[in-house]
């Protein structure tokens, strides 16, 4: 069984650390919109101590400019308007706070209700969402509140609440709508939960980030809204807003005066209000979708080794010592631990293993395709005896697509939808110089045929073909340039069995016609198996394992692949009971002084292998294996490398 | 192989379908076609085929998070209205779970264990809430996670996938249900714990004596799972048997491309090759005829005239290809 004894879960948590307050103080973004909403909302609340004067008694001189007294100097009826400004903070910030909750309720109401039953509720409360929405915003405003007129305060409120939630309803409506297709949505319901505890408990909670968010936005709307409204004296000026203010300024003709400070006061106030409630937006968004701050950076070219570079072994591609992972704001994860590895000309390479078990992680970091937050921490990798690890960009990118090619399973994705596939088969080859029409008409359709596509697809756009058409037009355009290596990751696993071997087929012959190499990712070990002539099985980040397909499929010798070979049902023979491998791989986080393996292992040597790592060594000819079972060899030394910068 | 079934079966399906209307286009989306099938008290039906083939459509249907087009569903004896809805809804749900594909998915991970399997219990008055703690460490511990008490303290991102999984079965088991759908269930997790998980649900199919719905598009799972095999092609079941009949010795000519397409080392290192020819059919506008006529390599021109019956080709061995039609068997005789 897969229990372990552990933990349980904190039971006292930090409610500072986890209320909204806390959430935003997270992003430095968020920090800033808090602390400056933070600032206004107490200088108001505490504006009679602040200022001893009343903001709306004329009682001094008139047009005073910011001086001693009158830190911003005084109105045209003789106000202080510092004292305005801190007294009309309050209903600034009453009201915009105020309408955006509101709108937001509104907005979050009608969306969820609309999502949720869809149907003809759905529809009619679409309807009212959408003419709500096209009704430009201000004059409805202006229309709406010559209505209200005359009730204060809170009709601008309402007014403003009133014509602010469409925008959210929307968002929050296409949220939930992929929401209420979540399996744990149909399992509430398959459990016979009501309407009412789905949408609240299940669904609204994982909704709160954008209801937040567009909590913050209609604030934002609102406060701009009131200065509207208010600058056009609609509205009751003679309450203090910043937006009165201005109606006032305006009316007395600050400017012309030569008061700028009236204007600017107020004005400064509702820019940096509005700057707070966007900041905070942006600051859900962040901490919502940490990876959305996150520039991909080319990944980095490591320092030149010391020495020649040794390339006696007629390897194409030569890994030695390669050492990769991920950084997090934890501290480093080493994905790949020091994987020395050779593919020969013409070889077919399966990497294979757990997820998570760094074999993507090895081909992306060996091939310079590691994007950030990846990082290539040491090692070399070289191609035909070129060190891919410390090229620069300009020679990365002569080579990259001519010597080798990649697949990933998504990839047929990458093409784009509204451009013919004829147009995105010759991109490659018109990026390394192939420009006449003729040879890349001749090479396109000899391209398809190679990987078994009829030619007229090539006047096709993607959405014309299926998956696994895609999938074969990707292969052939990362064939297009006759790379010696093309690494594929789980290409064939998001295609029916018969697509799949169908392309698995012609990727056989191909690399067969071209010599070509390959590194081929997938967690399907029986396919795996056929389609290898060497197999590498990865564990925690290292290769524990590695020998021809057929040793590792017959005559398997690390605990692991013996477990692996036989956890997969086979297609004849009797049906008997199988076992899987109990436990669950130790987090890449972690640095272990012994093979990582030993928790799950059923022959363990207790005292060796969990204080000693076994090196990966050839125990037979052209068979690696890395346990003290097979060879007593020590991998001394090399478990961490102080200058990897890894936590251990 | 007969196998033993009392006389009241689990679930039986008579002509089920489904089509979904899709915006405004006349021709829907025929998802389910005329689908009967029976399963027994304690018996395990795996249901098999390519992604769009309706096998999940199906599930979904019995567990009436869609609602059939056509077609009658009766579990335990009793016929479920196609409409079902409010309180019978309710006490439906509380015979029929379903565990889901996708472990990451299924689990609200905003909730704890405890709360994740308290729900069903409370709901279907299994447990007071008295005794809901104690019986949801007792789900817990029976599904391998123990001790229950520090599991259910837990939210679901403190698990490993397959340890997911094993919360999913357990919330599934709460109701204590007759009849078990299990959609894919160890499709999303990793080959070294398909086996537990799978090792999981023929235990509790054994103690419990639960039938079991189990679909999928790994035919050796469904081998290793399943007492009989249901193979689907386009909504259609062009295949049904005891399993290792229709696994090792398939009679379609459709189950004959899968099972050679599928990578199987133990039959030696080389897999056998697969001719490429033809195309699934749309959905939405079926061909009158056999729908795996286009690919396959024993078509003939009666193929496209009629949809072909099913053939009994052994015991309790049906398959849906005029070649095992007794009208044209014997001047045939055909041996796929």
């Amino acid at each position: 069984m897969t229990t372990t004894a552990a933990t349980p879960a904190p039971a006292s948590r930090n409610w500072l650390r986890d209320s909204v307050i806390g959430l935003m103080w997270r992003s430095p973004q968020g920090r800033v919109g808090l602390i400056i909403l933070l600032t206004m909302f107490f200088l108001g609340l505490f504006a009679p101590l602040i200022t001893p004067y009343d903001p709306s008694v004329g009682a001094f001189a008139t047009n005073l400019p910011p001086g001693a007294g009158h830190p911003l100097g005084t109105t045209a009826l003789g106000q202080d308007i510092f004292a305005q400004l801190l007294y009309g903070a309050r209903l600034t910030l009453l009201i915009g706070l105020a309408s955006g909750a509101i709108s937001t309720l509104i907005g979050t109401t009608m969306g969820l209700t609309a999502a949720y039953f869809g149907g003809r509720i759905g529809a009619v409360i679409n309807l009212i969402t959408n003419v709500v929405l096209v009704v430009p915003g201000l004059p409805m405003l202006i229309v709406v509140s010559a209505f209200l007129r005359g009730t204060g305060v809170l009709s601008i409120i309402l007014v403003i609440a009133l014509t602010g939630w469409p925008w959210g309803a929307r968002v929050l409506r296409s949220q939930a709508l992929t929401l209420r297709e979540r399996d744990f949505v149909h399992a509430a319901t398959m459990s016979g939960e009501s309407h009412v505890r789905i949408v609240f408990k299940e669904m609204l909670p994982n909704l709160a980030g954008i209801i937040a968010a567009n909590f913050f936005s209609t604030a934002l709307y609102a406060v701009l809204s009131e200065a509207s409204l208010s600058f056009l004296g609609i509205g009751d000026v003679s309450k203090v807003t910043w937006g009165t203010m201005l109606y006032w300024a305006q009316a007395k003709q600050a400017l012309l005066q030569g008061s700028w400070w009236w204007v600017a006061a107020p004005g400064l106030g509702i820019a940096l209000l509005g700057t707070a409630f966007a900041l905070l937006n942006f600051g859900i968004d962040e901490i919502s979708n940490p990876k959305s701050g996150h520039r991909t950076k080319a990944p980095k070219a490591l320092d030149p080794v010391d020495g020649t570079p040794v390339n006696g072994n007629g390897a194409l591609l030569s890994i030695t010592n390669l050492n990769a992972g991920y950084s997090t704001p934890e501290g480093n994860v080493r994905a790949v631990r020091d994987v020395t590895l050779d593919i020969a000309p013409g070889e077919f390479v399966g990497l294979a293993g757990e997820s998570g078990c760094g074999k993507s992680t090895l081909a992306f970091a060996a091939t310079r395709l590691l994007e950030s937050p990846g990082v290539v921490f040491s090692g070399q990798s070289r191609l035909n005896g070129k060190d891919l690890l410390r090229m620069n960009a300009e020679e990365l990118r002569q080579i990259r697509w001519k010597e080798y090619s990649l697949v990933f399973q998504a990839s047929m994705n990458v093409l784009n939808p509204v451009i013919k596939i004829r147009e995105q088969v010759y991109d490659a080859m018109q990026a390394h110089g192939v420009k006449d029409a003729a040879t890349l008409d001749r090479r396109a359709r000899e391209l398809f045929e190679l990987v078994g596509i009829r030619e007229s697809y090539l006047d096709a756009y993607p959405h014309q073909l299926s998956g696994g058409m895609k999938q074969r037009v990707v292969i052939a355009i990362a064939l297009a340039l006759e790379p010696k290596l093309v690494v594929m990751d789980e290409p064939t696993t998001a295609l029916d069995v018969v697509v799949q071997r169908q392309i698995l087929q012609e990727i056989n012959d191909v690399r067969r016609r071209l010599n070509i190499s390959i590194i081929f990712i997938t967690h399907d070990l029986s396919l795996l198996v056929e389609m290898s002539d060497r197999m590498a099985i990865m564990y925690a980040g290292e290769i524990v394992e590695l020998a021809s397909a057929d040793d590792i499929y017959m005559r398997p010798k690390h605990p692991y692949t013996q477990k692996l070979m036989t956890a997969f049902p086979p297609l004849s023979g009797d049906r008997e009971r199988r076992e899987g491998i109990p436990g669950r791989p130790p987090s890449l986080s972690l640095e272990l002084s012994g093979c990582p393996f030993f928790d799950r292992c059923s022959l363990r040597i207790e005292g060796k292998c969990d204080t000693q790592k076994p090196a990966l060594v050839q125990v037979e000819v052209g068979h690696q294996v890395a346990c003290f079972l097979h060879s007593g060899a020590v991998d001394a030394g090399k478990t961490l490398n102080p200058d990897l910068g890894v936590n251990a | 192989m007969t196998l033993p079934r009392e006389s009241v079966p689990a679930l039986q399906l008579e002509n089920l379908t489904k089509v979904f209307q899709v915006g405004r286009a006349s021709h829907g989306i025929t998802a389910v076609n005329s689908v009967s099938l029976t399963i027994g008290r304690g018996e395990v039906l795996a249901l098999v085929g390519e992604s769009g083939s309706g096998k999940s459509t199906i599930a979904r249907l019995i567990a009436h998070l869609h609602n059939p087009t056509s077609g009658k569903v009766t579990i335990n004896g009793r016929l479920i209205p196609n409409d079902l809805r409010g309180a019978a809804l309710n006490t439906f749900r509380k015979d029929v779970q379903m565990i889901f594909q996708d472990p990451y998915g299924s689990l609200n991970g905003l909730n704890t264990l405890e709360y994740i399997l308290s729900r069903p219990l409370l709901i279907h008055k299994v447990a007071t809430r008295q005794s809901v703690h104690a019986q949801v460490c007792a789900l817990l511990e029976r599904v391998g996670l123990a001790p229950g008490a520090v599991w259910a303290a837990k939210k679901p991102h403190e698990l490993s996938g397959g340890q997911r999984q094993r919360v999913v079965i357990a919330r599934a088991l709460a109701t204590q249900p007759n009849l078990i759908l299990a959609d894919e269930p160890t499709s999303a997790l990793d080959v070294s714990i398909r086996l537990d998980i799978m090792n999981l649900l023929l235990d509790l199919k054994e103690q419990e004596q639960l039938s079991m719905l189990f679909i999928t598009h790994d035919l050796s799972g469904a081998r290793y799972m399943a007492d009989r095999v249901a193979v689907m092609y386009t909504g259609y079941i062009v295949e049904i048997g005891p399993a290792q009949q229709v696994i090792d010795h398939p009679q379609m000519p459709y189950t004959q491309l899968l099972r050679a397409a599928v990578p199987k080392p133990e039959e030696g290192r080389h897999a056998e090759a697969v001719e490429a020819r033809g195309e699934v059919p749309d959905l939405t506008n079926l061909p009158p005829g056999c729908p795996f006529e286009p690919r396959c390599p024993h078509a003939r021109a009666a193929c496209r005239e009629a949809l072909p019956g099913m053939y009994e080709v052994g015991p309790d061995h049906f398959v849906r290809c005029i070649l095992f039609d007794p009208a044209l068997i014997a001047p045939l005789s055909m041996s796929p």
